[in-house]
């Protein structure tokens, strides 16, 4: 009884730093957010992935396993891409590799010529287009393709109906936030364009061969990404919208600012001004676009996985919520020391002043990217060290 | 900015497709524009 309300008061604690962020106040301690991936949880826990994530209850056991093992303010180790939902739909976009983990192929869910179709109906061709290409058991004939549906959402609801309970049970028994912070997830319209419909390789050359199609294409989208993200609860800042951004990097600056960046300027202000926050993980390097980011509303949330954090902070640091940096190589390859000092290093620079939610460069997808004593002293080391 | 799809009907107009009087629209929203909503967040699912 003593433990569980010593429990009830960390989550208590743990919601309200977060709480603290987004409505722009300086919280008691810098709030953590790491991801560790449902895949690295079940190999935490000892668990073969080429058996083990087709069972809830195993799922369960390595998410209770890994949030007791790792003091994260969140609950981590829980995975909404199980493999039993693509062997049913027999997926090309989402395959298991050797050792059972799931990979993502760059699969184009249509083709050039069907820009037009996109134009005037997108969730048209999500059905007619997207889905048959992605999966095989959905592109067969009546009645095998809905009784595949209809088993892939048997499947679903199975399994997630299981996890949903369990995650929150786990929050509660380890004092880790019990807040929802997101309230939906989306996509910036050109990435959706590139990820779903046309693909990382196809997308470039389209810019150049159809630019107007392009740009008329990500106009179609914008209704659908918004619908996608729009939170059901009533709007809070605390209440987020996540997106992880992709094409932009890899774009040259005079594309990204007439294809990529207007429709996701746009995106950032519908959601904030509905009343709700942003969170946006930049892939990649995003230092050349942080004027960009400057101009989004304020009190975005934004985690990079690479630059200046110096720079990152100056720039950005008194408008939005800076998130990430902490590069995940040091949990793999360093010692103790190294994390500790490393740890330290992004606290001073990015903790000043507030707006700051320590996170790292990237999620930990397998066991082997982060050594688990590392793990540990990192989580000790911003617990002890972000009081504010 | 509302969804356009032949794919995705909005809670007026599946009370006319499925001929339910209007007045039932408060009453019908969970087992009418349910289904329409979870399809599409299924749709979601499949294509990211």
């Amino acid at each position: 009884m003593v433990e569980n309300n010593a429990m009830h008061e960390q989550s208590k604690r743990r919601n309200q730093n977060f709480v603290d962020v987004y409505e722009g106040r300086i919280p008691k301690s810098i709030p953590i957010s790491i991801g560790i991936d449902g895949a690295a949880a079940l190999e935490y826990a000892g668990k073969d992935l080429l058996v083990d994530q087709y069972s809830a209850e195993e799922i369960i056991e390595a998410m209770d396993h890994t949030n007791g093992l790792f003091d994260t303010d969140t609950v981590v180790g829980m995975s909404s891409r199980l493999p039993s939902f693509y062997k049913i739909l027999g997926a090309v976009n989402y395959q298991m590799g050797a050792d059972g983990y799931m990979q993502h192929p760059n699969v184009p869910g249509m083709d050039a010529e069907d820009y037009d179709a996109l134009i005037e109906d997108p969730v048209a061709v999500c059905w007619e287009k997207v889905v048959p290409k992605f999966y095989k058991e959905l592109a067969k004939p009546f009645p095998h393709n809905v009784i595949a549906a209809l088993k892939f959402q048997a499947s679903r609801q199975a399994i997630m109906s299981k996890l949903g309970p369990a995650s929150r049970e786990i929050a509660v028994k380890y004092g880790k936030v019990t807040q929802n912070f997101t309230g939906g997830r989306t996509r910036a319209p050109y990435d959706l364009l590139a990820d779903t419909f046309r693909s990382f390789t196809y997308v470039n050359g389209d810019i150049r061969r159809m630019p107007e199609k392009v740009l008329a294409a990500v106009e179609a989208l914008y209704p659908l990404c918004v619908k996608m993200g729009m939170p059901k609860v009533p709007p809070s800042k605390t209440v987020r919208v996540s997106m992880a951004l992709h094409m932009a990097t890899f774009m040259r600056e005079k594309d990204f600012a007439k294809f990529w960046w207007p429709s996701y300027k746009r995106i950032v202000e519908e959601f904030v001004n509905a009343g709700y926050g942003v969170f946006m993980f930049c892939e990649d390097n995003w230092m050349r676009y942080l004027d960009y980011l400057y101009d989004l509303p304020a009190g975005c949330e934004m985690q990079f996985e690479y630059g200046d954090a110096k720079v990152i902070k100056e720039k950005l640091g008194k408008k939005h919520i800076i998130q990430g940096l902490f590069p995940s190589t040091v949990l793999r390859v360093g010692t103790v020391e190294e994390v500790e000092r490393t740890a330290k290093e992004y606290i001073d620079i990015l903790a000043p002043g507030g707006n700051y939610v320590f996170g790292m460069d990237k999620s930990i997808l397998r066991a082997a990217d982060a050594k688990v004593e590392n793990v540990q002293t990192l989580l000790k080391t911003v617990h002890e060290y972000g009081q504010y | 900015m509302e969804l356009k799809s032949k794919y995705y009907s909005t809670l007026e107009e599946n009370l006319k497709k499925y001929d339910i009087p209007a007045e039932a629209a408060e009453k019908a929203y969970d087992s009418i524009q349910g289904p329409e909503e979870l399809l599409f967040s299924i749709l979601t699912f499949l294509i990211t």
